[in-house]
């Protein structure tokens, strides 16, 4: 099957051809190969090595965000959120209890992914337990904390009484907030308050560094995170590529266009959501994870940066929306943009905000969309520039 | 608990929802933009608050050309901002409306978040721009007020700028809720904000009255920008905390309405400023995220809808 | 005959409206019942408790003898419930055919040997077998209507909700309509039909309901309830 076919917003997933699949098969794996001899032929160290390792990383992040705003229609501008806490987690895991990488690594994605387990655990449950999950949450947090530092003070990790107060509160209310209720514009400005939330909960907290950061000490080198970023990239790519093929896919497609027709036709609308809202936290969490081992120091301002946000979007964008090849050939562009062209002029991300932007005017579906549908797509090319927009102009 | 003690309390709380009121019309000035755009074409401008720090600069660059008293930079600067305002909207974000999408054949979805992805590339593009241009140096609207206070009592006191501000919002909000009620353009932007595919069979020039909105919106902007300078240092990354800001002033005083601007923004301000006395300066910010995510959660239409 | 479907008292109110007050009737398998009423009567609004998307002030709605009054929507489906909407809500990017086999996946729950064939069938039946690859949001008014109620009948309900199809329609696209809602009846599967046009349904329907202002005005063959004051004043009155 033709990866960039698959099921673009605009385009519906074409069905199996299993004649079709086999060279685009081959090329994957091929490509993926490739992929693998790279360090050993440029030199382990080279800056190749590490470009790519950015793209495999950003394709990560495109793919955690495709899948909630590309195939869910749920559009975050917050997962700077699960990046943020991925990177702290991991950075307090290594400095607090010198833990292996691996154990680092997985625990820089279990924690996002609690955390979007709390943020959408309230839709879980139904309408009459909804408040007292709420509190439940609340009590236990308390209980837990307080429990805690009774046997060992030194583990009060909150310093003064007002930031503690307003930890547990903050997720009092996030633990009542039904997230994925929300849509559209309402969606993206939660996602982005609780971010900044979060944030300033992590620019007191004397544990993470009270502000000023932490470092991120994994001892790692170059080529473990290399591999490791692309095997991440690549088995999130194939699940996600497979997924979209089961019917988990053609129910994700229907919640996407219509929530209440896909409930009338037996799709569990708020599961739907609730999986791709908890894998797309797990999978951002282990790309930030690996980030930050590369990074090697984070701080409140880097980690929770809205700047995560518009590099995603860009990635995406770029790539095509709801596409499987979207991410991967805009994180390429996005490497080659943000990270050569970006440090040779010092102004990577205002180049990426106007290329955005363009894109979004010239060409919606992204560069997937101009690769995989032929000829036809093309004349399409420049909708937005050949004729004006609105109704009532130019009529 | 003492007298002494209960006075202090007293004058606490009310120096608290004085202050908070008052930073009411602040907020309703930041927000009235937001609340245009959204109330007549739906649009959710994400770049909002970059705008509010542009109109800053602006106005910093101007009076450093022209050293003249601050108030009479809001001279060059609305008009300037109304024009921005409109050549923004139609050059861009028409090609990205509801109906230009849908036109274009591409699904809701993508009509849904175009015009959010794209003034979210516009945040980005504004606030580097600035970077590039300015730095990161805070820089502010040099004047003799923003000090200057009216004591109702001997430990009782009211900004004389907030209390401008106020009154200035107020004049200003109440100004173009006669604007929109009584003159042609304004009856326009309201029967587009109804029904815009009838306006535009009505002969509406659907795209004009869009692109004045959004003029209207950035006139508005221009204010809250210049007021902003006056009573705070800003940086060129400041804009998103004010479109937060604004988008909760909107959301609480019920989508899309003037008044509710109002309401909304001394709704915020009175939360923020009892948070940050009662629990330090730390929690002002947090409170007010906290209170306009609940009212997301809670009441998406607003506390003051029915 | 059992009863498919048993309602009782069912109000909904939002605010200080009053929707629907005390409603209570029932449906028998293999039934069609004509609701009709003005605007905003609050037949809609009957569909959305009867689906699950609308929660009800008070009141019961049992279905196949179980009660389901707070059962969400995507379980009443799996259950045998099938609703059209009165404004047609496509899967505007998936393809007819893979329109209907969401609904025999995910609520008619069958593998994918029988829906195939039961789509094809579905297809069939509403003459949309020449439109199974287009796309479904860019299907022309008359076609979407068809595709709303082959959605639902995807399914392979028990029940089928249909709300307004015929407004809007000529004469002979509305009798293509009732022509499928008779033998949507011969399968078997018990049908709510309301409908603005009051005569194009008479020829189809058992039972006639009125709603006015949130309340049943009148029920009874389709004669009878013609016959009524009531319903005229409702109708020619106004
Ligand atoms: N979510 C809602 N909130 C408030 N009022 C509502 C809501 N939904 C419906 N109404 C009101 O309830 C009344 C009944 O609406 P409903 O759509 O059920 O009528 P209807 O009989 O289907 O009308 P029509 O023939 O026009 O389809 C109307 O007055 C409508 O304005
Ligand atoms: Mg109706």
């Amino acid at each position: 099957m033709d990866l960039s076919n698959l099921s673009a917003i605009g385009a519906p997933p074409v069905t199996t051809n299993a004649s079709k699949s086999a060279p685009w098969r081959i090329g994957a794996l091929v490509l993926l190969a490739a992929l693998v001899i790279v360090p050993l032929v440029v030199g382990t160290d080279s800056y190749i090595v590490h470009l790519l390792m950015t793209a495999f990383i950003f394709a990560t992040l495109g793919h955690a965000w495709n899948l909630m705003a590309g195939y869910g229609g749920m559009l975050s501008v917050g997962q700077q959120v699960f990046i943020g806490i991925a990177g702290f987690s991991e950075a307090i895991l290594i400095y607090y209890a010198a833990a292996p990488l691996v154990a680092v690594w997985i625990f820089a994605g279990l924690v996002p992914l609690a955390f979007a387990a709390l943020l959408v655990a309230p839709m879980g449950i139904r309408w009459p337990l909804r408040r007292s999950w709420a509190l439940v949450v609340f009590f236990c947090l308390v209980a837990g904390y307080e429990i805690a530092v009774t046997v060992k003070p030194e583990l009060d990790i909150f310093g003064d009484n007002f930031t503690r107060r307003a930890f547990l509160l903050l997720f009092l209310f996030l633990g009542g907030l039904p997230l994925l209720r929300l849509r559209g514009a309402h969606f993206a400005i939660a996602t982005w308050l609780i971010a900044e939330s979060v944030a300033t909960i992590f620019s007191g907290w004397p544990l993470a560094g009270a502000g000023g950061g932490m470092q991120v000490n994994a001892d790692v080198d170059l080529l473990t995170l290399y591999y490791l970023a692309l095997g991440l990239v690549a088995v999130v790519t194939l699940g996600i590529f497979l997924w979209m093929r089961s019917t988990f896919g053609l129910a994700l497609m229907a919640v996407r266009d219509d929530e209440d027709a896909a409930a009338s036709s037996g799709i569990d609308v708020m599961r739907i959501k609730m999986s791709i809202f908890l894998i797309s936290a797990f999978v951002t969490g282990l790309a930030a994870g690996l980030y930050f081992m590369d990074a090697m120091i984070i701080t409140p301002a880097s980690g929770f940066s809205i700047s995560w946000s518009s590099y995603v979007v860009f990635v995406v964008v770029a790539g095509g929306m709801g596409t499987v090849s979207g991410p991967l050939i805009g994180a390429i562009v996005f490497v080659v943009v943000d990270r050569i062209l970006g440090q040779m002029s010092g102004q990577g991300q205002l180049v990426l905000g106007l290329m955005s932007i363009a894109l979004m005017l010239l060409l919606p579906q992204g560069l997937a969309g101009l690769f995989g549908r032929s000829m036809r797509r093309r004349t399409h090319l420049i909708p937005f520039l050949r004729s004006p927009s609105i109704s009532g102009e130019g009529q | 608990m003492t007298t002494e003690d209960f006075y202090w309390a007293l004058i606490d709380l009310a120096n608290g929802l004085m202050t908070g009121a008052t930073l009411g019309g602040y907020y309703a000035l930041i927000s009235v933009g937001l609340a245009l755009t959204f109330g007549v074409m739906k649009l959710v401008n994400l770049s909002h608050g970059d705008w509010l720090i542009v109109a800053a600069y602006l106005a910093v660059v101007i009076l450093g050309l022209y050293p003249v008293s601050p108030f009479w930079v809001l001279l060059p600067l609305v008009p300037m901002m109304f024009v921005i305002g409109y050549v923004l909207q139609r050059g861009l974000l028409n090609r990205v409306s509801t109906f230009a999408v849908e036109r274009r054949g591409l699904s809701p979805i993508m009509a849904m978040m175009l015009p959010l992805l794209i003034t979210f590339g516009i945040s980005t593009v504004l606030s580097q721009a600035l970077q590039l241009v300015f730095s990161t140096n805070a820089q502010t609207i040099r004047n003799d007020y923003s000090f200057s206070a009216i004591a109702l009592s001997q430990d009782l006191s009211i900004s004389t700028l907030r209390l401008g501000f106020l009154v200035l919002a107020a004049v200003l909000i109440g100004a173009l809720a006669l604007f929109i009620q009584r003159t042609h353009i304004g009856r326009a932007i309201r029967a587009t904000s109804d029904d815009a595919e009838i306006a535009a069979l009505m002969g509406m020039r659907t795209a004009h009255v869009y692109g004045v909105a959004s003029g209207l919106s950035l006139m508005f902007a221009a204010f809250a920008g210049f007021m902003i300078g006056m009573s705070r240092s800003f940086q060129p990354f400041d804009g998103p905390p004010y479109l937060l800001t604004a988008f909760g002033v909107v959301v609480i005083g019920g989508l899309g309405s003037l008044g509710g601007c109002f309401l909304g923004g001394i709704v915020l301000g009175i939360t923020q400023v009892l948070a940050g006395t009662y629990f330090g300066p730390a929690a002002q910010q947090l409170a007010g995220y906290l209170l306009i995510l609940l009212v997301l959660a809670a009441r998406p239409q607003g506390l003051f809808k029915r | 005959m059992t009863r498919i479907l048993e309602v009782t008292n069912l109000t909904k109110s939002f605010g200080a409206l009053t929707v629907a007050k005390d409603v209570s009737f029932d449906v028998a398998e293999g039934e069609v019942l004509g609701v009709i009423g003005p605007n905003g009567a609050g037949k809609t609004t009957l569909f959305g408790m009867l689906s699950g998307h609308i929660t009800p002030s008070s009141g019961t709605v049992r279905f196949g003898g179980k009660d389901i009054t707070t059962t969400p929507p995507h379980r009443r489906a799996q259950l045998g419930i099938g609703r059209t909407y009165q404004v047609p809500k496509p899967f505007g990017q998936m393809t007819v055919e893979q329109n209907l086999r969401v609904a025999a996946t995910f609520a008619g729950q069958m593998d994918q040997r029988t829906a195939d064939q039961w789509i094809g069938e579905t297809l069939a039946l509403t003459g949309l077998s020449a439109h199974a690859g287009a796309l479904a949001g860019g299907l022309p008014l008359l076609v979407r209507k068809r595709h709303e109620l082959a959605r639902a009948l995807a399914m392979r309900p028990r029940l089928l909700l249909i709300d307004e199809v015929a407004a809007g329609l000529t004469e002979e696209e509305v009798s293509a309509f009732i022509t499928m809602v008779k033998s949507v009846r011969s399968l078997g599967i018990a049908v709510v039909w309301i409908e603005h046009v009051i005569r194009t349904m008479l020829t189809a329907t058992d039972r006639l309901m009125v709603l006015a202002d949130g309340q049943i005005v009148a029920v009874g063959s389709p004669e009878q309830v013609m016959a009524l004051p009531e319903t005229r004043r409702i109708y020619l009155g106004a």
